[in-house]
């Protein structure tokens, strides 16, 4: 009998959650379109790069710069998009590596963004993870393997371009 | 009574002659059979071979045995036992039968889930089986000769002849075996210390030593010979997921036929080879955009026939009829929409594993080669997922290789989106028993689909002792892995990854059967999914063991589908545990003064559990 109600409370909890979830009428598009948010991520990055020291040039990571679907879209909208972009940042020695991810986050308190995680900084880890306000783009420093460091930053969902192929 | 002294000074001399030839070859067999037994792992047949071979070391070393017990007996019932022989293994203090039993330990190290075989080592054990064949014989005719002049029964060297003549026979059949396998598989090596995938060996070399409980070894070959009813049938079993070595005897089965006989099978089969656990991902891939290709053909110009019938007759059935088939069409430009990208701008090439239209649908997308991967990571969806829609969730399986790549240094990384089962879907399956998201049953059938699914990845890797896997399960997915884990335990993946879980169908994360410390649970603070738990213990609670890695807050209405936002912190976290970078982990960034948080489920319980 327990296990009935708990099962009846589940299907309660799912049906309510989908329906606010699935519901296209309680849906409110987004107003920024694809092509202002390419425009948001790219300022974005580029104003942190431009505040390290001493300043990278920027390399572009092919694969992450093809706009995806909206992770979290509800039925009937599955136009919505997230635009991101990554950059490798060339020219900075691994022995600097540390001194970047501090710079980094100085330009992004600097600019009013807030620090949501970080790897272990203590152990060496330059990982930041970042989130602009109000409008709520995601903001990365990550480390990868072969000591190299990417800058990215991704939209919340958007509305694709009006001159989109579908 | 000088006679009787000759006697008794000939049983005395012939126990010497006896005792050396039994030290000389008691241990025939020891070489193969330290072979076998370190790779009795390999499945298949090995494990019956190496029994069989045990048996008969130990049969030559009993008959050596009798013999010498014979003389003996001889001896001291004539008055003169044998003096000690000091070259047999082990020597008594007082005469006796001298032991000829020897020990055959092997250190073997664990294996890999992707390590192969090394080739030379099948020769070597051929060799050694030829090598006992060739001298055994002329043991057993001296022992005959030996226990004849004696007026003693030649048991013992029948016995030893007929281990030889087994010796003789397996020798010969492994090394036809293995010449055959040479000729037709490709990409065997040569004797250069390469190696071979491990079903090759277990289900091609030992073959004749398989167990075929299933009978899937009879379907096989009948498939083979064009029954494609058989191949239907081979797929069933696979889909059970009962027998875990299937999809290494379908692998060695492929490999094994003729070219031409594979192409015939997968130009009249395309949807069942495409299907089929344990294919090389490349055959499978061609298999499938092959079946896609002939339904789109197929269902264009029904739709064209259909179309003209409607304009002829005014039908309205036939206006049902269209719309069904544009339904289909659509799901299949979907789905040539999502491979699309591969191979472009930096993607790795997309291989298509499964696909069928009918019902809730089946799509298995790859993002790179799973056989030649470093690290595969195979991503389980859950509640609603079903073929119309999954381009989403391949959408979700390429931002993971994203991260993956990105951040891996050229390590190659093969990310799948997996809908290999019925997943609990909305509307009146929400109250029917065996689709419910409510209950498990829906799982409990999607985990043997999994584990058999599992298990042809490890049948068609190439060998590899460093290959990983990783099964991330996300809402009702998380409990088809964990269930699927329970089924194979040590053998579905290296590390397990659970987010948005309403359970996994255990209490504690050791009973997944991975290694401490690799069952990771990702729970974004808002996501009721996770909050409400369902099946069995809550993976995010800190007592079930498991490790728990930041997420991002969301909305609620969001949190649950939010794992795999480009950039954020759960899908770079995502990325390091597939990739391994277990210390490269992103925590949640301590508060350092005072700000405006979105509201979350729980904030006490999720601030205890993400310290």
């Amino acid at each position: 009998m327990k296990d009935v109600r708990h099962a009846v409370a589940w299907l309660a909890m799912w049906s309510a959650l989908l329906a606010t979830a699935c519901s296209p009428e309680e849906h409110h598009m987004p107003t920024i379109t694809e092509s202002r948010a390419l425009v948001r991520v790219e300022q974005l990055i580029r104003d942190t790069a431009a505040d390290l020291r001493p300043v990278p040039t920027l390399e572009l990571i092919p694969f992450m710069a093809t706009p995806s679907r909206c992770p979290d879209h509800p039925a009937g909208y599955d136009a919505e998009l997230v635009v991101t972009r990554a950059y490798w940042l060339n020219g900075i020695d691994a022995g600097h590596m540390m001194a970047v991810a501090q710079q980094v986050r100085a330009s992004w308190e600097r600019q009013g963004h807030v620090l949501t995680a970080t790897g272990d900084l203590a152990a060496g880890h330059p990982d930041l993870a970042g989130q602009t306000r109000p409008d709520g783009f995601v903001l990365a420093l990550v480390w990868a393997e072969g000591d190299r460091l990417y800058l990215a930053a991704t939209s919340p969902c958007v509305r694709p371009d009006r001159d989109r192929s579908p | 009574m000088l006679a009787a002294m000759s006697e008794s000074a000939a049983a005395q001399e012939a126990f010497r002659r006896v005792a050396l030839i039994a030290s000389g070859h008691c241990a025939d067999l020891d070489p193969a059979a330290r072979l076998m037994a370190a790779h009795a792992w390999v499945g298949g047949g090995a494990p019956g071979f190496a029994a069989e071979l045990a048996r008969r070391r130990t049969a030559l070393q009993s008959a050596l045995e009798a013999a010498l017990g014979a003389i003996h007996g001889l001896a001291v019932r004539q008055g003169r036992p044998p003096l000690p022989v000091t070259s047999v293994t082990s020597v008594p203090s007082v005469p006796s039968v001298p032991s000829v039993r020897t020990s055959v330990t092997v250190m073997v190290a664990t294996p890999g889930t992707f390590r192969g075989v090394a080739v030379p080592a099948m020769e070597g054990l051929v060799n050694a089986l030829g090598r006992a064949a060739e001298d055994l014989p002329a043991v057993a005719a001296r022992l005959h000769a030996e226990l004849a002049a004696l007026c003693l029964p030649g048991g013992a060297a029948g016995a030893v002849s007929a281990v030889a003549a087994w010796a003789g026979e397996q020798s010969l059949d492994l090394r036809r075996r293995l010449e055959l396998m040479r000729r037709t598989v490709a990409g065997l090596p040569a004797s250069d210390g390469g190696t071979t995938p491990s079903a090759l060996i277990g289900f091609g070399l030992f073959e004749a030593f398989a167990a075929d409980y299933s009978g899937a070894g009879s379907l096989l070959r009948r498939a083979a010979a064009g029954d494609r009813a058989a191949l239907a049938a081979v797929a069933v079993l696979q889909q059970q997921g009962r027998d875990a070595t299937l999809a290494a005897r379908v692998h060695a089965w492929w490999r094994g036929l003729p070219t031409a006989v594979q192409e015939e099978l997968a130009e009249d089969a395309p949807q069942a080879i495409g299907s089929l656990d344990g294919l090389p991902a490349a055959v499978r891939d061609h298999a499938n955009r092959l079946f896609l290709a002939t339904e789109k053909a197929r269902l264009t110009a029904e739709t064209a026939r259909l179309m003209a019938c409607l304009r002829r007759t005014g039908r309205p059935e036939t206006a049902l009829a269209i719309d069904a088939a544009d339904r289909t069409l659509r799901k299949i430009a979907m789905v040539e929409k999502a491979l699309a990208p591969g191979g472009t701008a930096g993607h790795p090439p997309v291989y298509l594993l499964s696909f069928a239209h009918s019902g809730p649908g089946r799509l298995v997308v790859s993002w790179g080669d799973p056989d030649t991967a470093d690290t595969t990571v195979t991503y389980v969806p859950g509640l609603g997922s079903r073929l119309t829609g999954f381009d989403g969730d391949i959408e979700r399986a390429r931002q993971l290789w994203q991260q993956c790549a990105a951040t891996a240094a050229g390590r190659r990384v093969a990310s799948i989106a997996w809908l290999g089962y019925d997943a609990p879907q909305l509307g009146s399956a929400l109250v029917t028993p065996g689709t419910s998201v409510a209950m498990d049953a829906a799982a409990t059938t999607g985990a043997g689909a999994l584990a058999a699914f599992a298990d042809g990845l490890r049948a068609a890797h190439q060998p590899s002792g460093a290959a990983r896997s990783v099964v991330l399960g996300h809402s009702y997915g998380s409990l088809v892995a964990g269930k699927a884990a329970v089924m194979r335990p040590g053998r579905l993946a290296d590390d397990l990854v659970f987010v948005g879980s309403p359970g996994v169908g255990v209490e504690h994360a050791s009973e997944l059967g991975v290694g401490p410390g690799h069952v990771w649970v990702g729970e974004a603070g808002n996501d009721p999914v996770a909050y409400l738990g369902r099946f069995a213990a809550d993976p995010g609670d800190a007592a079930f063991g498991a490790r728990r890695f930041f997420v991002q807050r969301a909305l609620i209405t969001e949190a649950h589908s939010s794992y795999w936002l480009p950039q954020s912190a759960s899908l770079r976290n995502l990325g390091r545990i597939v990739n391994g970078q277990y210390d490269r982990l992103v925590q949640r960034k301590p508060l350092d003064r005072p700000q405006l948080l979105m509201p979350e489920l729980a904030p006490d319980l999720v601030e205890e559990l993400d310290r």
